[in-house]
Parts: structure tokens; C-alpha cells; sequence
């Protein structure tokens, strides 16, 4: 599992050889074990609507995914996001991101700046949706998240992905 | 809930910073004016439900995560990841 902002995922084979250092650890019911340590913690000083009491999260890549990551709550290992940019699949988004929305990030460099939307996954996987109407924004060197609810009804919270 | 009667022009006033004004009134639609500090969210209520709802629905959701991904990698070129800046 190849893994994003350092946080470790532990393989099968070297799980319960007990922590090191302040790593900390949380079991996914897909990922397995996860490692990490309080500075992969991205915080989401405002949580994400509908969760708004869980505030830390980890960002991960894992290769069976991609291009897709996943947001993990360092809290609650049952509350996890599955995300894309949007940009693969929608290649006009432009979403308002006001001054203050990056202020909040504390954001200086555009390059540090990544953009994700949720992803809402159903039985019948050709109707995969991504939400663009509350994408996600990490300042990566920060380590500092938000989900936008975009003002305007451009974009829908339910955008199919897989339709080509 | 407190209700409040108000014609146009007039405003609320929550707290010590929060201002609402009521800037125009045609049929059924109001044009509501808000001044607010900084660190205070505005959302359309209707939106953030939205959102609301859709990140439970995505929370919860178990799926075929690995077949999504090799569908998607199908239909576009790079494996590129959520970077935004060019």
C-alpha cells in the first residue's frame, strides 16, 4: 500500500510488533491497521457537515485506488472518505474559492493547494457520484482542510464519474 | 424560533457583529443582506443540507472501491493526484 503525507500503513506481516515512538494507529475495515503520527494529522478546524465534532484526518493513497485517496478520521475509524479530483472528470470545474476560504488555509503557495471531491459509491458501480457542489480543500504544508459549500448551484452533489 | 417582522431596508441585529438586511422584496423572493465577522460561516441552508446528506451517504457507503478505480483509470489518461496549481 503505497501511502500519502507519511502516514504508514502497516503490512500483515508486522502487525502486532507493538508502537514506536508516538506513532498511533487506527484499524480501518478497508485499509487494515493504519500508522500514523500526530504531524500526518490534517486538521479540519471546522470538522465536515454532518461531522462536524471530528476534526483530524489523515490522507491516504493506497495503489489498488488511485486515483483515488482516501480521508480517514484519526477519531473515528468508521467515518472515512473516498475522494478524486475533480478535475480528472470534470475538466471546467472551477468552484468560487473566496480570499477567505484560503486565508483559512493558511495558504501562501497555490502549490500546496489540493482539491478532492467526495465520492459516494452505490451496488451498481456505474453510479459512482462525485459531490462538486462541497469539494474539499488540504493545504498540504499546513496540514489544514475545509469543505467548501459553494453558494452557487453550478454543481451538483451528486455528479456521476463513470459515465463517459 | 424567534420571529421578526420587517419591511425593506430594515435590518437584525444578532450579537455584537452580525447584521442582516433585507435589501429587496419581489413576490416571493427576498434579498437578504448579510455582514458578518470573518470567522462566521454564511451558507445557503438548502446547500449545506445537501452536503450534509451526501457525506453521510459517502461515509457509509461500502462499495467495490478496487473496480471504481480500474473503471475510472479506463476512461482517463493520468493517475494524477488532487493538485491544483499549474
Amino acid at each position: 500500500m503505497e501511502l500519502h503525507m507519511h502516514a504508514k500503513v502497516k503490512p500483515a506481516a508486522e502487525r502486532g510488533n507493538g508502537q514506536r515512538g508516538t506513532l498511533m494507529e487506527i484499524d480501518h475495515p478497508r485499509l487494515g491497521k493504519v500508522q500514523f503520527s500526530p504531524s500526518d494529522v490534517v486538521s479540519f478546524p471546522q470538522g465536515l457537515p454532518g461531522f462536524i465534532h471530528l476534526k483530524s484526518y489523515l490522507l491516504i493513497r493506497n495503489e489498488d485506488t488511485e486515483p483515488f485517496v482516501w480521508l480517514l478520521s484519526a477519531d473515528n475509524p468508521q467515518v472515512s472518505f473516498f475522494m478524486v479530483n475533480p478535475l480528472l472528470f470534470c475538466n471546467d470545474y472551477n468552484p468560487n474559492i473566496t480570499k477567505r476560504d484560503l486565508t483559512e488555509l493558511s495558504i501562501e503557495n497555490p502549490q500546496s493547494l489540493l482539491m478532492y471531491s467526495i465520492v459516494t459509491l452505490h451496488s451498481d458501480i456505474s453510479q459512482a457520484t462525485a459531490n462538486l457542489s462541497g469539494p474539499i480543500l488540504i493545504n498540504l504544508e499546513k496540514r489544514i482542510g475545509k469543505q467548501l459549500v459553494l453558494l452557487d448551484d453550478r454543481y451538483s452533489t451528486k455528479h456521476r464519474i463513470l459515465t463517459a | 424560533m424567534l420571529v421578526l417582522t420587517r419591511r425593506l431596508g430594515e435590518t437584525i441585529v444578532i450579537g455584537d457583529d452580525i447584521v442582516i438586511k433585507i435589501v429587496d422584496i419581489h413576490g416571493k423572493q427576498i434579498r437578504v443582506g448579510i455582514e458578518a465577522p470573518s470567522e462566521v460561516s454564511v451558507y445557503r441552508g438548502e446547500i449545506y443540507e445537501r452536503i450534509m446528506l451526501e457525506n453521510k451517504a459517502a461515509a457509509g457507503a461500502a462499495g467495490d472501491f478496487k473496480t471504481v478505480s480500474e473503471s475510472i483509470r479506463k476512461l482517463i489518461p493520468s493517475k494524477d493526484g488532487g493538485s491544483v496549481g499549474s
